[in-house]
């Protein structure tokens, strides 16, 4: 984490009425872009030792959440919605067994479970396929719990109020039977590159999600400190990759867990988490990847 | 004199280690080799881990099966 993704965390923590703070480096002042969040009002903007260093600019208030979504009917909305027979691809619909919640499939990966053992599986987000299960006996059904699992949670990254949050992520496992369940292609976009890399800012975006379908966007800020609302806990993840959409929005409830790649050359850059209003929050890969010990290379 | 073992899943590498203010003076060269040869090793598996699991897609109808698995 550099110094302007700490100087960012920096003054979210001191500002409990703020959502996101986000290093602006465009300009020849640093500056630091803060969102207010309606839903904590009558905050002070308390001052920091980065105000000595960095310039402040306020954006638009944002309410930061996990982009999940409930079912109000059971019928496909769009092809990422749908049931697939084997071989299932990313970037579609799953329902953990036992909850009311839908998210996205991520992406295929290669990773290693608690002993060491190398598996293939789905990457998605800990408060998709997890919530508060212990792995091992959390079935992942696709589209919903209507229809066969596809997986198992295998290894989780839970996040917590008490600590810097760098990922909120989960690897479940495709091994049904003898036979992986998923594709290593991702719906709509292809089967991701093998190499993953790091967002900069104005990098073009793809994500295939459940409920935005493909969208494109761009990356509109690096080492962002957010606090997301998970419900009975706020956790503040720092060092962030942020996006906004180009056109149509980039995510909304139910994408969460998609895979963000870059729109040229496919590189898995985040993994989408959270959102609010137009923006959309990707824990970086450079997280994800060390935190599963997993690769995108099958 | 201090007897340090390093086991790897390549075999055991030990040292006999002096206190010392310059810690490379003391070990010796067949040490020096030793750990040279752990640390090739152990960078050689970062850089390329084993796959592991070989993918094997399945190809089985699902849609037309219905669960009876609890929302």
């Amino acid at each position: 984490m550099n110094e302007h993704a700490r100087a960012a965390l920096e003054v979210l923590r001191a500002n409990p009425g703020l959502a996101m703070v986000a290093p602006d480096l465009s300009r020849r002042t640093p500056r630091l872009t803060i969102h207010r969040d309606p839903e904590r009002p009558n905050q002070p903007l308390n001052a920091t030792a980065a105000d000595a260093r960095y310039a402040i600019q306020t954006r638009a208030p944002i309410t930061i959440k996990p982009r999940i979504a409930y079912l109000n009917t059971l019928q496909a909305q769009n092809p990422h919605q749908a049931c697939y027979d084997e071989p299932v691809p990313l970037g579609t619909q799953i329902q953990p067994a036992g909850h009311g919640w839908v998210g996205t499939a991520g992406a295929p990966v290669s990773f290693l479970d608690r002993n060491d053992t190398r598996k293939i599986g789905i990457l998605s987000n800990w408060h998709v396929m997890a919530g508060h299960a212990q792995p091992g006996n959390h079935q992942i059904h696709q589209p919903t719990v209507q229809r066969p699992p596809i997986a198992t949670l295998d290894v989780y990254n839970a996040p917590h109020p008490n600590q810097t949050n760098f990922v909120d992520g989960a690897v479940a496992n495709a091994l049904v039977d003898g036979f992986h369940t998923i594709d290593i292609a991702v719906l709509g976009i292809g089967v991701p590159n093998a190499q993953q890399a790091d967002a900069a800012v104005g990098d073009p975006a793809l994500k295939a999600g459940r409920t935005t379908e493909v969208t494109l966007g761009r990356c509109t800020a690096i080492g962002a400190a957010v606090r997301v609302g998970y419900g009975d806990f706020d956790a503040l993840f720092a060092d962030q990759d942020v996006y906004e959409p180009t056109g149509p929005p980039f995510s909304a409830p139910g994408d969460s867990g998609s895979l963000i790649v870059h729109g040229d050359d496919h590189a898995p850059l985040s993994l989408l988490f959270a959102g609010g209003g137009d923006i959309t929050i990707g824990n970086p890969m450079r997280y994800v990847v060390p935190a599963f010990r997993l690769t995108f290379d099958l | 004199m201090c007897k340090v073992t390093v086991t790897t899943a390549t075999g055991s590498y030990s040292l006999n280690i002096e206190p010392s203010a310059n810690f490379t003076q003391c070990i010796p060269p067949a040490a020096i080799a030793a750990l040279q040869a752990f640390a090739a090793s152990f960078m050689s598996c970062m850089a390329n881990p084993p796959k592991g699991e070989e993918y094997k897609p399945g190809n089985r109808p699902r849609c037309a099966v219905e669960t009876t698995a609890a929302s």
